[in-house]
């Protein structure tokens, strides 16, 4: 399937077609990722992408999305989301009251790919009204409207999970995570995070090469420090400054070191660290 | 334990004074010390009594002892017996008496039984160049050691020694700071970088590079090392130079850099130490110095920029006098350096065949080759070379030692002055101090302590037991080794907790009124979540009437109303409960590093305002403490129970808590968890404030309390208990991620920061 394959959305429908994605994603596999997340689609299993910040989650969700010609409404969650946000809810308007369908709501009647962003900030009793979506019933219940609506064959949830989280207080319930498969993502193999460098931010494979060089050196002080390592979006960022004319040694200062840390210490040690790979 | 009676002979011969002073601090002396240390302790007392330097030394001797020996190990500790009857020979038995009572400042301050062993020496030195030097730096002991390292005080004294030979008078201003040129040379010695200062910096720079963890230590320098500091290798560990002379601000920072990544390179790219063999010492160096290069073109193929940091250093010219020292800096910068032009035929070879060799850097034994060659032309070029003399440079790199295998040749210079070789000896020194320090802080003497608490309590021990509130509860304690639990191993006696002044309580509460004010704003942040209703809602469980009226007349005149209707009433959130769990041992009674207050007043009164805020949020909470003396000893303490007001009564006990004995921490943990099992609450959590690991009297293995406490800490979490730790060790990063996992824990580095950080750790982590 590709992205013309989309015929079956009708034109009513145009409210979802806005949400397809016309034009392929950069994506670059580092495994088997493609095809398990394909066939997980086939039999419509949510799925849960783990792995720290920058990594690719969002992007590959976007690729998955192109590849298998859905539209894909992505919603980022955040601790002051109600199920309203999610589902829908009635608005006034000068003629009385109007019912607004939510994202998830949308996606679940057109058939698109919903994926919530950062699961975990949403409050756990938000997260439940995703349980009857992604199990067999396959349906949401939209309560203040009295209506069941049962999800479109090629609905799919996925969401995303950050398992590297500050407080102890914050994570998935069992009976939530239990309902997903899952994915684990971190940064790329050295080879394959050069190539995405160099092909995001247009640095040439040598500076690409050098980012990546620093990035795991960086990481080398996760758990000493720093909290997490210097993502590969981050790298993206630092390349497509150097890009702009911007002097390396600083673009990397501006991209790499002053955004995760403001321990002088270890801005230090960054430092010294970015100067001896250039 | 041993008793003091066993000693009656020698404390007769004491005297009554110090057979007072003994009596009352005998356990904390008891288990400062081995049984060998006792005795030595005492006869040390002896002997500084029939030398007749008066009863006020010995008392001192006695009273101070034994904290030097937790800090700096014992046989450091004893080392100053003889620096003082050294030094009461060139002086007075006051100056004599500071050598004790400021002994607890240096070892806390240095830290470390070598350090401390080389102040000795150094006031012994100062003593006999000049005496009049002694009393005046130990009476400000404290703040020049703030200032200074060892090595700085010990060169801004001699330079005070040097410059006023002749006149005593001026040398007594110098050394009182009454003259201008004292305080100038002090500030000048202060300002230079030293090693505590960026040894942080360092190892993370380290880490970052390699991702492997090579340990950075002070190199300690004793009497008579001149000029010409050196780092030196030690297996994976670095020893850099306390300070680089003649190098201030970044160019110091520069330097130590330069320093602590060439060593880095030789760890990891010296595999095998060369063996000396018949090598004979120009060729040594040369050998030394080839494979310097060697490391470094390794370490630039994986990071380039290294070259500009180490280039910098190589000044050497070509021209000059064609000495073997200045050759080698030539050929050192040559080898590096490709823009460098020399026209040295030795320099010039050396660099060919270096560089010709080029696609086979990466194997050793090329430098020894090389190095070979050299050296057997340049002892044909006639060119003198002294290895007594002969140090490394440029100054960054080390001295080389922790790359050869002297094997049984013994080392080739064994001239007590010889700077190059302080290395090598320096390592050896350490490997003992290294276990010291792991032992100390743990348990005193092994042995018969536990049967001997079984069966009769000893007098000492006795003004520590109190009645039990409960019967004992016996727990299983995990064995690692065994890999299975070993049953009703642990007996756990709650005690009542002694009562103190509440209104000590209140003072920490008013003494600390900006950080209390504080809290409150974050508490308000987190109060938003208490029951409210919550008007102007998309949503809600109710109408808001107002907003409905407004609603209502906008639809009438026909304007788009606000749909923000609905009102909430705000579930309370927070439904939490949490036991706080204070570790109570003895160690808590130590100062913390500026001596203004101990650990365990620091956790009181971060305990204090934790209470208060938990009171001001109002999720439910304990406060309880826990101190073991044995296995079958661990004692609890309830200074606050859950639905039991904050008041008065848990506020006395607070006041009363006292620290004593050992920390066995899964016991414990698993009889906390016992409180909370029982308890409804949608979350529950254990935040145990600790400053030490998990240590008891009749463990013996570090491991053993670790392992136990980490599968308490997986019980309580089957429970649905979280378990959070704050631990005051900075050495915690070893033990406390293994049992706590890798969240679950905060090092605190600072521990004066502890009142503030802790209800701030609390609010993060509930939020």
């Amino acid at each position: 399937m590709n992205a013309q394959d989309t015929d079956n959305l009708s034109p009513a429908n145009g409210i979802v077609r806005q949400y397809t994605i016309d034009v392929e994603p950069y994506y670059r596999a580092v495994a088997d990722e493609v095809s398990l997340f394909e066939a997980a689609y086939a039999v419509r299993m949510p799925m849960m992408l783990k792995g720290p910040t920058g990594c690719g989650k969002t992007r590959f969700v976007e690729y998955m999305a192109w590849k298998l010609g859905r539209p894909l409404i992505t919603l980022a969650c955040n601790e002051d989301m109600t199920a309203s946000d999610l589902v829908g809810r009635y608005l006034l308007d000068a003629d009385g009251t109007r019912w607004q369908d939510g994202p998830l709501t949308l996606a679940v009647r057109f058939g698109a790919i919903c994926y919530l962003d950062e699961v975990v900030e949403a409050r756990q009793d938000t997260t439940v009204v995703i349980h009857p979506l992604t199990d067999a019933r396959r349906v949401l219940p939209l309560e203040k409207k009295n209506e069941l609506v049962h999800a479109h064959p090629d609905f799919q949830l996925v969401i995303s999970y950050n398992p590297g989280y500050q407080s102890i207080l914050k994570d998935l319930k069992q009976s939530t995570k239990q309902r997903f498969g899952a994915l684990d993502f971190s940064y790329p193999e050295r080879e394959i995070e050069i190539e995405i460098v160099s092909h995001e931010s247009g640095v040439g494979p040598e500076t690409a090469a050098k980012l990546v060089t620093i990035a795991q050196r960086a990481r080398n002080l996760k758990g000493h420090g720093l909290e997490e390592g210097i993502s590969t979006r981050m790298l993206i960022y630092a390349g497509s400054l150097i890009g702009q004319g911007v002097e390396p040694v600083a673009a990397c200062h501006v991209s790499l070191i002053r955004p995760i840390t403001d321990d002088a210490d270890i801005r230090d040690a960054l430092g010294a660290t970015i100067r001896a790979c250039f | 334990m041993a008793k003091l009676d066993e000693y009656s002979e020698l404390l007769d011969a004491l005297g009554p004074h110090a057979k007072e002073l003994l009596e009352s601090s005998w356990l904390e002396a008891s288990r400062s010390f081995t049984e060998n240390g006792l005795t030595r302790y005492l006869e040390g007392a002896r002997e500084l009594a029939t030398a007749g330097l008066g009863w006020s030394v010995v008392l001192a001797y006695l009273r101070e002892t034994p904290g030097v020996a937790r800090e700096a190990g014992e046989d450091a500790a004893f080392g100053a017996i003889d620096a003082a009857l050294a030094i009461y020979a060139h002086t007075d038995a006051r100056t004599a008496e500071q050598v004790f009572s400021t002994g607890n400042i240096a070892a806390r301050r240095l830290g470390d039984a070598a350090l401390y062993r080389a102040y000795l020496e150094f006031l012994t030195e100062l003593a006999s160049l000049a005496p009049v030097g002694v009393a005046p730096i130990l009476q400000r002991l404290d703040r020049l050691l703030e200032q200074l390292t060892l090595d700085g005080l010990r060169r801004w004294a001699l330079l005070g020694v040097q410059s006023h030979m002749r006149d005593p008078n001026a040398q007594a201003r110098y050394f009182t700071l009454d003259s201008e040129e004292g305080r100038q040379l002090l500030q000048a010695e202060g300002d230079q970088t030293v090693f505590p200062d960026v040894e942080r910096r360092l190892s993370l720079y380290l880490r970052a590079l390699w991702g492997r963890d090579i340990k950075l230590r002070p190199l300690i320098h004793t009497k008579g090392a001149s000029a010409g500091r050196r780092a030196t290798i030690d297996g994976w560990t670095i020893r850099m130079p306390q300070s680089y002379r003649g190098f201030v601000g970044q160019s110091g920072l520069t330097l130590y850099r330069a320093a602590a990544v060439h060593a880095s390179a030789h760890i990891l790219f010296t595999t095998q130490r060369f063996p000396v063999g018949s090598l004979k010492p120009l060729q040594v160096a040369l050998v030394s110095l080839v494979e310097d290069a060697r490391v470094e073109q390794l370490a630039l193929r994986e990071f380039p920029g290294l070259r500009n940091l180490w280039k910098a250093f190589h000044v050497a010219q070509a021209g000059g006098a064609v000495t073997s020292g200045a050759l080698m800096a030539r050929l050192a910068r040559a080898l590096i350096d490709a823009d460098y032009e020399d026209d040295n035929p030795w320099v010039v070879k050396g660099r060919r065949l270096f560089f010709e060799q080029k696609q086979y850097w990466h194997e050793q034994s090329i430098s020894r080759a090389l190095g070979g060659l050299l050296g057997n032309d340049m002892g044909q070029m006639r060119v003198q070379f002294n290895f007594k003399t002969h140090v490394v440079e440029p100054a960054y790199r080390d001295d080389n030692q922790g790359i050869w295998d002297f094997g049984d040749m013994g080392e080739p210079s064994p001239d007590d002055d010889d700077v190059v070789m302080q290395g090598a000896r320096l390592a050896d020194d350490d490997s003992n101090t290294g276990e010291n320090e792991n032992d100390k802080g743990a348990q005193p003497p092994p042995g018969e302590k536990e049967q001997v608490k079984l069966t009769a309590p000893s007098k000492q021990d006795e003004g520590l037991r109190e009645e039990p509130l409960s019967p004992p509860i016996r727990y299983d304690e995990w064995d690692y080794v065994i890999g299975r639990e070993r049953p009703s191993w642990c007996t756990l006696l709650e005690k009542p907790a002694p009562e103190g002044d509440p209104h000590a309580i209140e003072e920490i509460l008013d003494r600390n009124q900006d950080l209390v004010n504080r809290v409150k704003y974050l508490v308000k942040a987190v109060q938003v979540q208490r029951p409210v209703k919550l008007k102007k809602r998309l949503e809600g469980d109710r109408l808001d009437l107002d907003a409905c009226i407004n609603a209502t007349i906008d639809l009438r005149t026909g304007v788009p109303p606000d749909p923000r209707v609905h009102a909430i009433l705000g579930r309370q959130q927070r439904d939490l409960s949490v036991l706080v769990l204070l570790d109570l041992s003895q160690s808590t009674n130590d100062l913390i590093a500026d001596e203004s207050t101990t650990v365990l007043n620091l956790a009181r009164e971060a305990t204090v305002l934790l209470a208060d805020a938990m009171a001001r949020i109002g999720d439910s909470f304990a406060i309880h403490g826990f101190s073991s003396n044995g296995r079958h000893d661990v004692g609890y303490y309830r200074f606050k129970d859950f639905d039991r007001p904050y008041g008065d009564l848990s506020k006395a006990r607070l006041a009363g808590m006292t620290g004593q004995l050992s920390t066995r921490m899964g016991t414990a943990l698993r009889h906390a968890g016992s409180f909370l099992q029982d308890r409804r609450a949608h979350k529950k959590l254990i935040l145990l404030v600790t400053d030490g690991e998990p240590s008891d009297i009749d463990v013996h293995d570090a491991q053993y309390l670790v392992f136990d406490a980490k599968k308490a800490v997986e019980e309580n979490s089957r429970h649905g208990i979280f378990t959070y730790c704050m631990s005051l060790d900075p050495k915690a990063d070893r033990y406390v991620s293994r049992i706590f996992g890798m969240r679950n824990y905060m090092v605190l580095d600072h521990i004066r920061r502890l009142p503030e950080k802790l209800p701030m750790l609390y609010m993060r982590v509930t939020n």
